[in-house]
Formats: C-alpha cells, sequence, structure tokens
C-alpha cells in the first residue's frame, strides 16, 4: 500500500467520522447552514480525494451524496431524519468500502452495482427539477430520464440483436458455451457527454475481456452533417463476449450505468437470453416487466402471511385475480390458465400454497435482468439477503454497518501534538531524575562509606537508564517525521520556476527515507524553499550559458538528506556557476558588513559564507524569485532557532553546496560539561571537536591573542574566564598543562582554555526567561542530576 | 499521426484523436464524396467514428489491424 493510499484511508476515516457526526448534529438543528456547509465541505473534500485512486465505486457514491448535499444547501430539499439515513447508509458503504481497501489493497468489481444503486437511490431524493441542473455528472451514473427503471439507459435487454451476429460467431460461441464459458452480450450506451470526459468508449470496448463480436450502431438516425455535432456521444456498443459476469463488471465498473450485461444461451441456431423459454416476458419493455416482478412479488407477500382470518379465502381469490390480470396483460395466456388452476386448488384447501408454489416456479431464478437495473435486486438479495427476493418498496440496500459494530481496528493514531510534547517533557524529567542516582551512589559512598550499597545503586541505576534511553528512544520514534515531507514539494517548485527563468533543471533527491523530528522537519521546509530558490535564481545558468561553458544544458540539483550520528545533514548541491568571492567580498564591503581590514583579511572560504549575512544579495538585478536581500540570513536564523548550522561552499564555475545540519530531535542535548572558576557550563556537544591538555610552553602570543600550533594548525586560544569575564586566571593541571576545549565555530577551531573537563551528559535544555533570556552568551540551562543548575553557553555569541 | 488529407480522401494515420473530430467534419462536408484509407490506423475515436457513420463515407482501406477491421467492416460502407 502506497503511502499516499493509508494517507487516504487514515484520513477518510477522519471525514467519515466528521460527517456522522455533523449528521447527527443536523438532526438536531436542521436549520443550522454552518454544519451545512460543513458537511458539504467533507464530502466534497472526500469524494475529490477518492478520485485520486481507481475508486469508482467510492467516489460514485460520494459523489451522488455531494449533489444530494448540494441541493439541501441550495433549499431544494428540506434536510429529514430520513436524508441523514441514507447519507449515513452512503457513508457506512464507503466506510465498508475503505476496509476493503485496506484488507484487499482494491474493491470487488461486485460492489459497482451496490455502489451504482445506492448512488441512484441519493440521487432519487433530489427534486427532479434541480436534479435537471446537476444531472450530467462525470461517472454517467446520473440516473436516465425514465426513472428507476431505465438507468441503463438505452440498454434494453434486447437478444433479437443478436441476429446481427455472423454464424461464424455464433457458432463459435455455441462451441465455447458447451465448454463451460459463460456467454454474456453487453450492450453499451455511453452517455452523450462522455468525450468531454476524456471517455473513449470505443477503445474500452475493443478491451473488453474475451470478446467474440462487437457491433457499432447509432442511438438515432444521423443528422445531416451541417447539424451533426462530432463531439455528442451517439453511437451504441453491442458486445458478445465469453468473460464471467465479474470480469465484466470490473471491465465496465467506470460506466456500469451505461451498460447492461445479460447472459445468453444458444438456442438452436440462434443465441438467447438465458433461462427463458421464448419468453414473452421479455419482450415487454423493462418498466413493464419490473412492475409486474413488483405485482407479483407483492401477491407472494400476501399469500405467505400464515394468519387465517375469515377473510382468507377472498385474500386469495384477490391475490390470484391480480396474478392473473398481470400474465393476460403480459399476453401470456398459458400462465393464465395455470394460474387458474393453482386457484381451483388454493380455494379447495383454503391456503394459497398451489399459488405460491406457481409464483415459486415462475418468479425464483431470474437470471436475466440488466446489470444497470434488475440484477441489481438479485445481487443485492444475494448479499445482505432479505427474507424473500421480492422487491418492497424500500429497495435501498442496507450496509448494516451501526454504531454497535466493531469499529474497523486502525493502525496509526492521531494525538493531539500536545500531548506527545507532555510526554517528552516528562521524559526529559526522568532522564534528569536517574542522573542523580551516580550522585547518590557517590554519596553513599564518600559520606557514608558504604561501599556496597552505593555498587548496587550503581548496578540499579544501569538497568533504569537503560529503561529510560529506550523510553526516549520510543517517543522521538513517534515524532519522527521522514524528510520526503517536506521534499515532495521539491520537483513542482523547481520545475515551476525553473520553466519561469527559462532553465532546465533536473532536481535529484536523495535520502529522502531518513528521518527526523516533526518539528525540525517543519522547521526545514522554508530554508529550504529559499535555498532552492537562490540555486535556480543565481546559480544554474541558462542552457545556452552552460553550453557555452562545456557544461551539459541541462544544471543538476541535487538535494541530499543523511543522518550523522545524532543529526541530519541536508545538502543542496548545484552545479551552476558558483558564488565569486571576490563579487562578495566587494559587496559586503559597500554594504560595511566587513571592514577594509576585514576585506584583505578573509578567506575565500569566509567570504562566500557572507552570503548569510544580513543584507546581501549577488544578484545585480531584483526579481520575483530572490535578489531583494533577504532569504540566505533567514536561512541561517531559521536553522540556528533549531540549534542547526549552516555551512556554504562554492568554486567558482563548478557549483554551490549549502550544508545544513540539524538534530535529530530537540528533546534531549548532549552536552559536555566543563568547569571554569569553580562553576560548571555545558558547551553543546556539536561544537566540541576534541579535548586536549596544552603545556603553557606550547603557547605562544602574538599581538593580544594566544595561539597554539595543534596537529600542523595554528588554533586561537581564548580563555573562557576572560570571555565571560570572570576575574580569576585559568587553572593548570599538576603537570603545568591547560584544559582546551577546540571547539567547532562555523568550520573554523578555536581553543577554549577552561579549568575542567567534566564528563557529557544529555540534558533537556530550557531556554532561559525573563531577564535571563537576553544574555546572548547563553542559550539556555538545565537541571543536573544533583539539582544543580547547568548553564549552556551559546559558543557562537560567546567568541 | 492523425488524419492525413489529400485532395479527396483522408487518410487515418496510428491512433486518431478525438481532436481530430471537428476537423474532419468540417473536411467531409466540403468534400461530400470523399472516401476514407483506414489501412494505416490502429484505432479512432468514437467522435470520429460517428462522423464517418453520419457522412456514410465511403472505405477505399480497411485497418491492417485485424480486430480494428472487424470492427468497423460492418459499420461503415465499402467502396
Amino acid at each position: 500500500m502506497t503511502a499516499l493510499l493509508e494517507q487516504f484511508l487514515s484520513e477518510a476515516r477522519d471525514f467519515l467520522q466528521g460527517i456522522g457526526d455533523n449528521l447527527l448534529r443536523l438532526e438536531k438543528a436542521p436549520e443550522e447552514t454552518r454544519l451545512l456547509n460543513e458537511l458539504f465541505r467533507l464530502v466534497h473534500t472526500l469524494k475529490g480525494n477518492s478520485g485520486l485512486f481507481d475508486f469508482p465505486e467510492m467516489t460514485r457514491v460520494l459523489h451522488a451524496s455531494e449533489d444530494l448535499m448540494d441541493a439541501v444547501r441550495g433549499a431544494q430539499l428540506a434536510f429529514s431524519r430520513d436524508l441523514a439515513d441514507r447519507l449515513m447508509d452512503a457513508m457506512d458503504f464507503v466506510a465498508l468500502l475503505c476496509d476493503e481497501v485496506e484488507a484487499k489493497g482494491h474493491i470487488d468489481a461486485s460492489r459497482a452495482a451496490e455502489s451504482l444503486q445506492l448512488a441512484e437511490g441519493l440521487r432519487g431524493l433530489i427534486p427532479k427539477k434541480a436534479q435537471s441542473g446537476s444531472a450530467p455528472r462525470d461517472d454517467g451514473s446520473s440516473p436516465a430520464k425514465d426513472g428507476r427503471t431505465g438507468s441503463s439507459g438505452a440498454a434494453e435487454p434486447n437478444a433479437l440483436k443478436s441476429f446481427e451476429v455472423p454464424d461464424k460467431v455464433r457458432m463459435e460461441a455455441s462451441t465455447r458455451f458447451k465448454n463451460g464459458k459463460p456467454l454474456h452480450w453487453i450492450t453499451y450506451a455511453p452517455v452523450e457527454e462522455c468525450f468531454f470526459q476524456g471517455d473513449d468508449p470505443f477503445y474500452t470496448v475493443r478491451q473488453t475481456p474475451d470478446l467474440l463480436w462487437g457491433g457499432i450502431a447509432a442511438r438515432e438516425a444521423w443528422p445531416r452533417l451541417a447539424k451533426l455535432n462530432a463531439y455528442r456521444c451517439a453511437l451504441v456498443f453491442d458486445l458478445l463476449t465469453t468473460a464471467s459476469h465479474e470480469e465484466l463488471a470490473k471491465h465496465f465498473r467506470y460506466v456500469i450505468g451505461q451498460t447492461s450485461i445479460i447472459s445468453l444461451e444458444p438456442v438452436g441456431d440462434t443465441l438467447a437470453v438465458a433461462g427463458a423459454s421464448p419468453a414473452p416476458v421479455h419482450a415487454m419493455s423493462q418498466a413493464r416487466s419490473d412492475a409486474q416482478s413488483m405485482i407479483l412479488a407483492a401477491q407472494r407477500q400476501i399469500l405467505m402471511l400464515d394468519d387465517h382470518p375469515a377473510w382468507q379465502l377472498g385474500r386469495i381469490k384477490a391475490a390470484a385475480a391480480a396474478m392473473i390480470a398481470c400474465c393476460r396483460a403480459a399476453g401470456d395466456p398459458e400462465s393464465v390458465a395455470e394460474i387458474e388452476a393453482a386457484l381451483a386448488l388454493a380455494e379447495a384447501r383454503a391456503e394459497g400454497s398451489p399459488l405460491l408454489a406457481w409464483l415459486d416456479a415462475h418468479m425464483g431464478g431470474q437470471p436475466v435482468a440488466p446489470l444497470g437495473g434488475g440484477m441489481e435486486q438479485a445481487q443485492t438479495a444475494a448479499v445482505p439477503s432479505p427474507e424473500s427476493p421480492e422487491l418492497s418498496s424500500d429497495t435501498v440496500p442496507k450496509f448494516g454497518r451501526r454504531a454497535e459494530d466493531v469499529a474497523a481496528g486502525t493502525r496509526s493514531l492521531k494525538v493531539d501534538q500536545a500531548k506527545i510534547d507532555r510526554m517528552m517533557n516528562l521524559v526529559g524529567e526522568i532522564v534528569v531524575s536517574k542522573n542523580a542516582l551516580p550522585y547518590l551512589a557517590h554519596r553513599a559512598e564518600d559520606q557514608y562509606g558504604v561501599q556496597e550499597l552505593s555498587r548496587e545503586i550503581k548496578a540499579q541505576y544501569a538497568v533504569i537508564n537503560r529503561i529510560v534511553e529506550e523510553m526516549q528512544d520510543a517517543i522521538m520514534q513517534v515524532c519522527m517525521m521522514p524528510v520526503s515531507f517536506v521534499f515532495q514539494r521539491f520537483p513542482r517548485l523547481v520545475r515551476d520556476i525553473s520553466r519561469k527563468l527559462g532553465k532546465e533543471v533536473e532536481l535529484v533527491l536523495e535520502g529522502e527515507s531518513t528521518e527526523a523530528d516533526k518539528s525540525i522537519i517543519e522547521s526545514l521546509g522554508d530554508p529550504l524553499i529559499h535555498i532552492i530558490r537562490n540555486s535556480l535564481d543565481h546559480g544554474l545558468e541558462t542552457p545556452e550559458v552552460r553550453l557555452a561553458q562545456g557544461k551539459s544544458a541541462v544544471g543538476v540539483l541535487t538535494i541530499r538528506a543523511t543522518q550523522e550520528g545524532d543529526r541530519v545533514v541536508i545538502e543542496i548541491m548545484d552545479d551552476g556557476k558558483g558564488i565569486d568571492p571576490a563579487i562578495i567580498k566587494r559587496k559586503a564591503f559597500e554594504k560595511g558588513l566587513i571592514d577594509e581590514a576585514g576585506l584583505a583579511q578573509i578567506s575565500d572560504h569566509d567570504a562566500v559564507n557572507l552570503v548569510f549575512a544580513v543584507g546581501l544579495s549577488t544578484n545585480e538585478k531584483v526579481s520575483d524569485l530572490s535578489g531583494r536581500g533577504v532569504g540566505m540570513d533567514v536561512v541561517r536564523s531559521a536553522v540556528e532557532k533549531f540549534n542547526g548550522s549552516v555551512a556554504l561552499d562554492s568554486v567558482v564555475g563548478k557549483g554551490t553546496s549549502i550544508r545544513i545540519s540539524l538534530p535529530l530531535s530537540m528533546a534531549v542535548t548532549q552536552v559536555m560539561v566543563i568547569e571554569s572558576d569553580h562553576q560548571h557550563f555545558g558547551v553543546p556537544m556539536e561544537h566540541v571537536v576534541e579535548t586536549v591538555r596544552i603545556p603553557g610552553a606550547s603557547i605562544s602570543r602574538i599581538k593580544q591573542s594566544q595561539t597554539t600550533v595543534l596537529r600542523n594548525r595554528i588554533v586561537p586560544l581564548k580563555a573562557l574566564n576572560s570571555l565571560l569575564s570572570l576575574p580569576s586566571k585559568p587553572k593548570t593541571n599538576d603537570e603545568g598543562e591547560f584544559a582546551v576545549l577546540v571547539v567547532d565555530v562555523g568550520g573554523e577551531a578555536v581553543g577554549l582554555i577552561v579549568d575542567e573537563f567534566r564528563e557529557s551528559i544529555g540534558i533537556i535544555q530550557k531556554p532561559l526567561g525573563g531577564m535571563l533570556g537576553g544574555i546572548a552568551a547563553y542559550s539556555g540551562s538545565a537541571v543536573m542530576g544533583d539539582g544543580s543548575v547547568l548553564m549552556v553557553l551559546n559558543i557562537k555569541e560567546v567568541l | 499521426m492523425s488524419i492525413e488529407y489529400k485532395n479527396n480522401l483522408a487518410a487515418f494515420v496510428d491512433v486518431v484523436s478525438v481532436e481530430e473530430a471537428e476537423g474532419l467534419l468540417e473536411w467531409l462536408q466540403k468534400h461530400p464524396s470523399a472516401k476514407v484509407e483506414l489501412a494505416n490506423c490502429s484505432h479512432v475515436h468514437p467522435a470520429n467514428l460517428q462522423v464517418l457513420l453520419a457522412a456514410g463515407t465511403g472505405v477505399l482501406s480497411w485497418p491492417d489491424d485485424a480486430e480494428l477491421s472487424a470492427w468497423l467492416k460492418p459499420a461503415l460502407k465499402k467502396e
């Protein structure tokens, strides 16, 4: 099952729930137009969504429901309890289809008839006047003009047409029939508007399974050419096939309302409607034969009454009279005689069974019925199985899914974000309080001298630690989303922008299944769009320029997501013209972002990263896409808000790559605890490169700054104490070595001189509030296991 | 490919789509005695088909595609 389908099913259930709720509320307050509009919107959206998939059965019912709701909304029809019942039934059916899709991956072809019947039932509720406006609808399931009998449109179950079938085909049909193949005659009369809906009825019929023969006819005599409208379909197709009814129902599922399928059998050297003796019944119009069945069914019902009132005899006579009249009208003298005989017997016995027997014999198996009309009754009778196959006035099928039914087990759960956040916080607190155990163990040993207890606490801690870590992981999983959530809109974005710019761009997406915290993923959307726009607008060249430079005409924009440790890294790479550091330097200087000294000193790498500075745009002209000097600085601030970092690399003429690194989850931050001037500070792990001990002799002074050489690289050194305006000097250990924490700031290594290194721990960082919130040197604080507060340094601001 | 019109002859080639029907109708009104050649036709949208039926256009050659040919032969007029 695709992700889209899964999402659809989950949403569909929500929609159905919403529709049900609204219907219930509407019953109480039918005047409430707001509810009505809401209901309409829900049905409409669900219909639209279902149209994305190959579920014509579902779409058809929803479409009819939508039309009905529209009529109610347009005050053509009053909302009533009955209406609500019908709509709920329809929604139950949709829910049933959803379950079926979930279980089997598709909708059974046999649902088509039910769906059609349900849709027509719903449309039947719409007043005729209203209907005429909305009747010509997409799937052609709109009822035909002559009401319920003729859903099959022009398709009369007319086996007489079989005379057109060439003898050879007929022989072949007979042979196949004898070999156990079913024979079906299909009349397909496409609706007039079908061409506008993109239908190709001829193609549909040509694809009919096991087709033996097909004929094309005109619905009516052709008008003069000048009057002909080529786009109003006036064709009728007749087909003879040996495919099963199921296959055919499936093949014609989109146009089931325009199709009639009849089973045939060879009689002598012709083909006749199956089960029909040279039956006058079937020579009747569909409407009349329906009416007859209905009357006979009513008589049957009467005769089945098993109370024995004084007027029992009169009742039998009345029923028989009705039956006789029916058969007489149908021109069936044989049946009349039979019924009269049965009546005589019935009168003699004073019970209806002889007449019932006749009815059973003559009404029982009626294999002949058009799929659009009577066949449905035959089929639905088989599905929910009413007691007898008669046609009661209420032929609308019930799908038997009521509130008391067991709800389909959904495997996904929609949870309010706030609840997840609360769980996150609680897990965070557990993490903190479990960190208290090692301290306790220390105290047990150091203060109370119970080594045994200390060991036991430590052992217990290991267990709790494992569980808490797993729990933390589980919660994080809940909040994880694949980056494809943001990536999926890029193909369209890239296509639209590149077309606008007259550039040819191939977008390559990689690592779409990489997961990260939902809030992180969501925060990525806007920055990435900025970057993509910039790449398309400034980076990639037009095809002519590219060809002139010996590149392929199509530029490649690659967006790659990878997971590196506890961070997710997004790289956006283009093979465009790159960024010229000289231009950036000049611009930055003009805008006053760097001074003259800076201009001389700044490296090319640093220069190109100046694009992230506020108010710098490299493009000469401002376009409606980018170039107003906002964008890249927005990218940076958006990324940094989530403890992320962004860096840019560019080679003139070769392309630009931007690397965004974000934590996988916001919940727990790993920090390195350091000590300086008897205070503890946290340094986010992502900044820590290494911890080294440097002898005082290895530190050289260049003017005011201290530096050292670390593996052949000059690393500037800064004392944390002086950065934080703490008065004391950095301490050394017994060997006279300084503790240096090498941190990475925007790709540059800087050494922080601290007093002592402590452990690295996971903390739940809380932002500073109130007065403290204004101090940029700290990014937040956390409560340690021993109850003390750890201040987390914002390394960028401190340096 | 679609319909190639030559003098008094319309040759249907490959798949003749729904868009062709309007043009075909106009052309047949101007060339009432025109004939069609279907030999290279693999599918014809029914809009075109009904134009041919309504115009009673004669067919010079049937489609090479036997199945399509079987469909069209009883419906259209052999020339």
